[in-house]
């Protein structure tokens, strides 16, 4: 098993005929996710890598049955484009675009979450694999390995470097999740534990954080009180500096809340490993599933 | 972007809340001028971007026009908690009577604004919310339906303050929450929101910060056309941002260069366990061409002091054979003679080792390997 998609999972991707959503959809075809439509307002009817393009999700659902939408339109469309999504009932929004404004986000994620039945994930996040079945996303796809480890990540690529670490040990992954680096993001943590600890095949999860916000505490408190799968964490951003935006929009230290230390100090107050650098959380793993 | 004190006052003027008179001055002339115009004593701010500007002498209050210029020469050109003033905000001075606490706030938390209101401004408002929690008031917009007239007036009940200045506080909610909107911003603080004995409401000092990601930036720009964008930015933090680059300036020595902020900000956690000092975060973002590594090995060995350059590349969106090419480009116009130490991994690694390879330098491949070598070597 896996959470979030799996081998059937059916994918349309909005903003198909840019350069981003031409470029990702040819890797996940590669890849083997089944991506059966693209949405481009005002390109219907062409096709991109043998996908069909259609003017809206209203269209392309009449000819097909869409379970996942993954986004990869400018950032100033980026919100119409979820609520397109939402409002087409789509189980599964991924949003990868970055730069996405943060009073829309207020916006989206108080209507997606309340008025509709969607889950969406990001923005501004890679995406999410579930190895060796589908990838929705950016994720660089041969550096997974199908096992029994679930990562849920603020970041992108210091995901596929822990990934990858982990998988030179040989543990491989159910499902990774990159939830987005920004402010406010469609899930959270919580959403992800929650259906990573209902998973049968994820014995151990890895919560991959970094500095700013409190959402690695109020994780900690909930993986403490309400699951029962083992999880560990990696921080980063420990020689951040106060202040400072490093790269994340939501990476930013303000005051004494959001530093890397608070965060460790909390998880490990909550039972929860963490490693100091990739590789200390990778032999971490190692040992708990050994 | 967090903006200077008189250009947040361009943009909460512009939503109509009431602030005392006063202009920006750059030379001790300007302040003498624009004190002048003003009535009675004027009051001379030091426009940085830091707290605590009172207490650590950078607002000082002037009886007379050349009472405020003398202070200018003090303040001009001098430093101000490790930041060089070249701006001098000149205010009249107003006389007061209560001052509370006014903000609109983007909570993570929360997901969402929150308007907080104290009827004890003028301090800091973490201190009251320490202190006395009870002084402090808030209510929450709805961000699908916005602000309603019944929650400022419940905000301004369970406060408690005088009847006399529902009114204008009423008002000034209503504006600075619409400022909030219309200028994306992730916070708009008034503190104090002085009232004067004429129970005039004014907003004596504000803070402002906009999302960076704003859709109103271009509204933004418009009323401050002279925006230094931010005050707290270093000379290369801005030549970095013009190229698209995230940069910041760290105060060790080791040049870091990487894909991915994540990725970055672990890299400069390793190399500091390692013993290594990063002299900066430098983000190239994904898919970077040769390019725009070229510039941004341009920007890191810009500093000066950097003892050695790590590179630390995961190759996913990123090609490394275009990262390659860019390091050899960079490297290839002089004699570099520090240390460079690449890490390369992940889409098209093999043609990336070999350009470098070409070029004399061996790429490692793990992070910890990188950051070991480069604290040795730099």
């Amino acid at each position: 098993m896996s959470i979030l998609i799996d081998e059937n999972s059916k994918v349309l991707v909005q903003g198909i005929t840019g350069g981003e959503g031409r470029f990702h959809s040819k890797k996940m075809l590669e890849y083997g996710t089944n991506v059966l439509a693209g949405v481009t307002p005002g390109k219907g009817g062409q096709e991109v890598n043998g996908v069909p393009v259609y003017n809206s999700i209203r269209e392309a659902s009449g000819d097909h049955d869409i379970d996942v939408s993954v986004i990869f339109v400018p950032a100033p469309f980026a919100k119409d484009a979820i609520l397109e999504s939402a409002n087409n009932g789509i189980e599964l929004i991924v949003c990868i675009t970055e730069n996405v404004p943060v009073h829309d986000m207020t916006e989206v994620y108080h209507y997606v979450r309340n008025f509709t039945d969607s889950r969406l994930i990001g923005p501004n996040c890679p995406g999410v694999i579930s190895p060796g079945k589908s990838k929705v996303g950016i994720l660089p796809g041969d550096v997974f390995e199908r096992g029994n480890i679930g990562i849920v990540s603020r970041s992108g690529t210091l995901t596929y470097e822990i990934a990858s670490e982990l998988t030179n040990y040989g543990l491989g992954q159910s499902t990774v999740v990159g939830i987005g680096g920004d402010r406010i993001v469609g899930s959270n943590f919580i959403d992800i534990l929650q259906e990573f600890d209902s998973d049968q095949d994820t014995e151990l999860i890895v919560l991959v954080g970094e500095i700013g916000g409190s959402e690695e505490e109020l994780a900690a408190e909930y993986v403490y009180r309400e699951l029962s799968t083992p999880t560990i964490s990696y921080i980063a951003g420990f020689s951040a500096p106060k202040g400072k935006r490093m790269g994340h929009a939501g990476a930013i230290v303000s005051g004494e809340e959001g530093t890397a230390e608070t965060k460790a100090r909390v998880l490990e107050g909550h039972e929860i490993d963490v490693g100091r650098s990739p590789s200390e959380l990778a032999v971490i793993a190692r040992d708990l599933v050994v | 972007m967090r903006l200077l004190e008189y250009e947040g006052r361009l943009l909460l003027e512009d939503a109509g809340i009431p602030l005392p008179r006063g202009k920006v001055a750059e030379t001790a002339d300007e302040v003498r001028e624009i004190a002048g115009g003003l009535e009675g004593g004027t009051v001379v701010k030091a426009q940085v971007p830091v707290g605590g500007r009172g207490k650590a002498g950078g607002i000082k209050v002037a009886e007379s026009p050349d009472g405020a210029a003398e202070i200018a020469r003090g303040l001009l050109a001098s430093e101000l908690k490790g930041e060089l003033i070249s701006k001098l905000l000149v205010v009249e001075q107003v006389e007061i009577e209560t001052e509370y606490y006014l903000s609109v706030i983007l909570d993570r938390g929360r997901k969402g604004p929150v308007i907080i209101f104290s009827p004890e401004g003028g301090v800091d408002i973490e201190q009251v919310a320490e202190e006395k929690p009870e002084n402090i008031f808030e209510v929450e917009p709805d961000p699908l339906i916005g602000l309603q007239p019944f929650m400022i007036r419940e905000l301004i009940y369970k406060s408690g303050v005088r009847d006399d200045i529902f009114k204008p506080l009423y008002g000034i909610i209503e504006k600075l929450y619409s400022a909030y909107l219309r200028f994306g911003a992730t916070l708009v603080e008034i503190n104090p929101l002085a009232s004067t004995p004429g129970n005039d409401l004014l907003a004596l000092d504000s803070k402002v910060k906009i999302d960076d990601d704003s859709r109103s930036m271009e509204d933004v720009e418009a009323i401050l056309p002279e925006s230094e964008g931010t005050g707290d930015k270093t000379e290369i933090e801005r030549r970095a941002e013009k190229a698209g680059l995230q940069y910041v300036e760290l105060e060790g020595e080791v040049g870091v260069i990487g894909n991915g902020a994540g990725l970055v900000m672990s890299t400069l956690d390793v190399l500091s366990q390692k013993g290594g000092k990063p002299a900066n975060f430098l983000d190239i973002g994904g898919g970077a061409d040769a390019e725009l590594v070229k510039e941004a090995f341009d920007i890191v060995t810009s500093k000066e002091g950097i003892s050695g350059i790590f590179v630390n590349i995961f190759g996913g969106i990123t090609r490394c054979d275009e990262i390659a090419r860019g390091l050899v480009e960079a490297l290839g116009d002089r004699k570099f003679d520090l240390p460079v130490i690449v890490r390369l991994t992940g889409t098209n690694e093999d043609a990336g080792r070999k350009i470098l390879e070409d070029y004399g330098i061996n790429a490692v491949s793990t992070l910890d390997e990188g950051a070991d070598q480069i604290v040795k070597s730099s």
